[in-house]
């Protein structure tokens, strides 16, 4: 596989704060790549450089050869952006808001009227494309803002949480998009701070935080590095030193750390070690207040290296 | 094509706003219409309805001169005849009478000693205007007149008596005959041209206009400047409007999209400052045409025309993308067009282009702006100035609004860089 999209050592400065610290990744072609952070991660900055919007501070972003620092009008011709806002012209029609982006791109007569007619359809807008966009539902300005990007049928379609704000039905819609357009062979960058959306759709993630790129692989690799453990967080109503004793010797934890009245397992199954533990510690006197358990996945992995939620 | 395709993407949008058309054309049409017809509408040079005046000349002549006579005369002369319709009474009473029953504008009451009081010296006499409040031009007429010529008649009285002191001091006789061929010498010369009989240029002359063209063409000239100074201004304020919708797409977010596309930022510079030129010019364009064929503002030469308006055309463009990049929000921008575009619109001339001696002050400092550089080749050209005269503004304006285009083009190019 050839390398879609090369960011290397990228760094970008605001003033003082360092949006984007060294961030190193590498997006094969017709791969669906996911950035995954909490807002603030440095997601859309990295977006931003990729897409000539901003200059980085230092590195670079090399789009199929192409540097985005030296060339960024070559490497824009090759993709597609559907940014975080709609960015539309309200009070133009569907059609005309496809025109005029259109030949932004560089598409013109017989081309463009085609390309214009097929994203509609593809974004199941034909029979509304003569109507002024500011009486679309917030769905369906989610659509045209993603039509625009296809228009000129880039190899890579760059998406900056496409979904956020959008009723379920649409987002169904855009999720199932994406991945009719990546068997089609296009390269797909998405963000989003949904982990259910990076894990139906990605072929990797990769997670910010604080501008750096924390951790980085497949659904399965991630959720290794949290171990293949259910999670258990419990609140006594007692100290938790004379149950916790109890709770080790019991087959199914593999791990325990209590502090003071609260107590986090890794357990092999939690439906079978629940019974068990709240057994015992009716056994010892002491009553469990709250429970919470947190299955494999990539808010735990999340968590286990942030010490964060990830919509904290 | 690019720059095409964001110009009438622009133009399209400005056409869809209502109120955008309304800034755009039927504000400035419609101010151009109320000062047409406040400077007389489509009657511009037309006779004013004269002025019912009654005159009560009870004075009697001295040394066979009637100050009260030469007053009368000079009231019932043909030039003043569109103004005044003169008639005489005897009785001052009924005069009076006939000014409060609203049968006459103005009464003039001379009384029996004017002539005296204009030939001997230490004679006092008043004139009365008895005049309808309500009207201004016809009793202002009358004062006026009377005012000028009493002027000039007490001029007789001062010349009788030092004519008498020099013929005194001479020893020489000092006869009737003597004194009234002094009187009527002097009071010859004040007396209407058409009255005169000596040969001699008379002092006061009441000529009426010789056409109708001639009489509107000062006023004419006027309307034209306030036109020209309206169509600068509003090619200004145009010319922001449309700039500032750099700021709304960026507030839209479709311009960083716009960026995001292989759309270069001179390219889209490019595009909006093809589609500030389409908008001012078409305005002007309009204005143009509207003010000769509904107004009938006599306007200058086509080449002309297109000339300045080109230039117009690129200073303003210019001049507002120079201040909308020093707005960061809508909002400032529209601070910014409201005062500072009034601002330079009010120091600039585009207002008091018809005000009567206007400080050279406040004329020189307009030159600080383009508009001022603007007015000052508009009114060369309906001056019909010499070539230098029309060009020279022209090209300091064409000037500044090239240096205002590069500063604000360089300044949002490094804004959005």
């Amino acid at each position: 596989m050839t390398t879609a999209i090369a960011i290397r050592t990228l760094h970008k400065d605001f003033g003082d704060i360092q949006a984007v610290q060294g961030v190193n990744i590498a997006i094969q072609a017709g791969e669906v790549y996911s950035l995954l952070g909490p807002n603030g991660a440095g997601k859309t900055t990295t977006i931003s450089i990729l897409c000539g919007l901003l200059q980085p501070t230092d590195g670079d972003i090399v789009v199929n050869g192409e540097s985005v620092v030296r060339k960024p009008q070559a490497v824009k011709a090759m993709i597609g952006l559907v940014p975080q806002q709609i960015a539309i012209y309200p009070n133009m029609s569907a059609r005309e808001n496809l025109r005029f982006w259109g030949r932004m791109y560089g598409l013109n007569g017989k081309l463009l009227h085609s390309r214009v007619d097929e994203v509609l359809d593809l974004v199941g807008l034909a029979d509304r494309a003569k109507g002024a966009t500011k009486k679309f539902s917030g769905g369906m300005q989610r659509r045209l803002n993603i039509a625009i990007a296809l228009l000129h049928h880039p190899q890579i379609v760059i998406m900056d949480e496409p979904t956020v704000g959008i009723d379920p039905q649409s987002r169904r819609a855009i999720l199932d998009g994406i991945k009719a357009l990546n068997r089609e062979g296009m390269t797909v960058l998405y963000t989003t701070h949904y982990m259910e959306e990076a894990q139906e759709l990605s072929h990797r993630i990769g997670i910010m935080d604080h501008g750096k790129l924390i951790a980085e692989g497949s659904h399965d690799e991630l959720v290794k590095i949290v171990g293949e453990y259910d999670r258990i967080d419990l609140a006594l109503n007692t100290a938790a030193d004379a149950v916790c004793e109890a709770w080790r010797d019991i087959p199914d934890v593999h791990q325990l750390t209590a502090e003071e009245d609260r107590v986090e397992l890794l357990v092999e199954d939690s439906n079978e070690a629940l019974p068990l533990l709240f057994e015992t510690a009716t056994a010892h006197g002491s009553r469990i207040t709250s429970v919470a358990i947190q299955e494999p996945n990539l808010e735990a992995v999340f968590l286990h290296l942030t010490g964060r939620a990830l919509r904290d | 094509m690019k720059p095409l395709a964001i110009a009438l993407k622009d133009i399209q949008r400005a056409f869809q706003s209502p109120l955008g058309l309304l800034n755009l054309f039927v504000l400035p049409l419609a101010i151009t219409g109320i000062i047409y017809l406040a400077f007389g509408g489509s009657d511009i040079g037309s006779d004013i309805a004269a002025t019912d005046v009654i005159i009560v000349n009870q004075d009697q002549a001295q040394y066979g001169f009637s100050a009260g006579d030469l007053l009368t005369e000079i009231l019932s002369s043909e030039g003043l005849s569109s103004y005044l319709a003169i008639r005489e009474q005897i009785d001052p009473a009924s005069a009076r009478q006939g000014v409060d029953d609203q049968e006459a504008g103005v009464a003039l009451l001379i009384p029996a000693d004017l002539s005296l009081a204009m030939t001997t010296p230490g004679v006092e006499s008043q004139i009365v205007v008895y005049s309808d409040p309500t009207l201004t031009l016809a009793p202002g007429m009358v004062r006026d007149i009377v005012a000028g010529v009493v002027d000039g008649m007490t001029g007789s009285s001062i010349l009788s008596e030092m004519v008498t002191s020099e013929l005194e001091a001479r020893g020489e006789p000092i006869t009737e005959e003597r004194i009234r061929e002094i009187v009527t010498q002097y009071t010859e010369r004040i007396t209407p041209a058409e009255g005169a009989e000596s040969g001699q240029t008379a002092l006061v002359s009441i000529e009426a206009p010789p056409t109708k063209a001639d009489a509107t063409r000062g006023t004419h000239l006027v309307i034209a400047s306030v036109m020209a100074g309206i169509m600068v201004y509003y090619a200004f304020l145009t010319a922001g409007n449309t700039a500032e919708t750099i700021l709304r797409e960026e507030k839209e977010l479709t311009l960083q999209r716009l960026f995001s596309t292989p759309t270069s930022p001179a390219t889209v510079y490019l595009g909006k400052l093809l589609y500030i030129t389409v908008m001012v010019a078409g305005q002007g364009i309009v204005l143009h045409l509207a003010s000769s064929l509904l107004f009938g503002i006599r306007r200058p030469a086509l080449g002309w025309s297109a000339l300045l308006l080109s230039s117009l055309t690129i200073a303003a463009a210019g001049f507002a993308l120079f201040w909308m990049s020093l707005a960061k929000t809508r909002q400032q921008a529209g601070g910014i067009i409201g005062a500072v575009f009034t601002a330079a619109g009010m120091l600039g001339g585009c207002f008091t282009v018809g005000v009567p001696n206007y400080p050279e002050a406040l004329d020189t400092a307009a030159l600080m702006l383009p508009h001022g550089w603007a007015m000052r080749a508009w009114k060369a050209m309906l001056q019909a100035q010499s070539t230098g005269a029309i060009l020279f503004p022209i090209g300091v304006l064409l000037a500044m609004g090239l240096i205002y285009f590069g500063i604000g083009t360089l300044r949002f190019h490094k804004r959005f860089a």
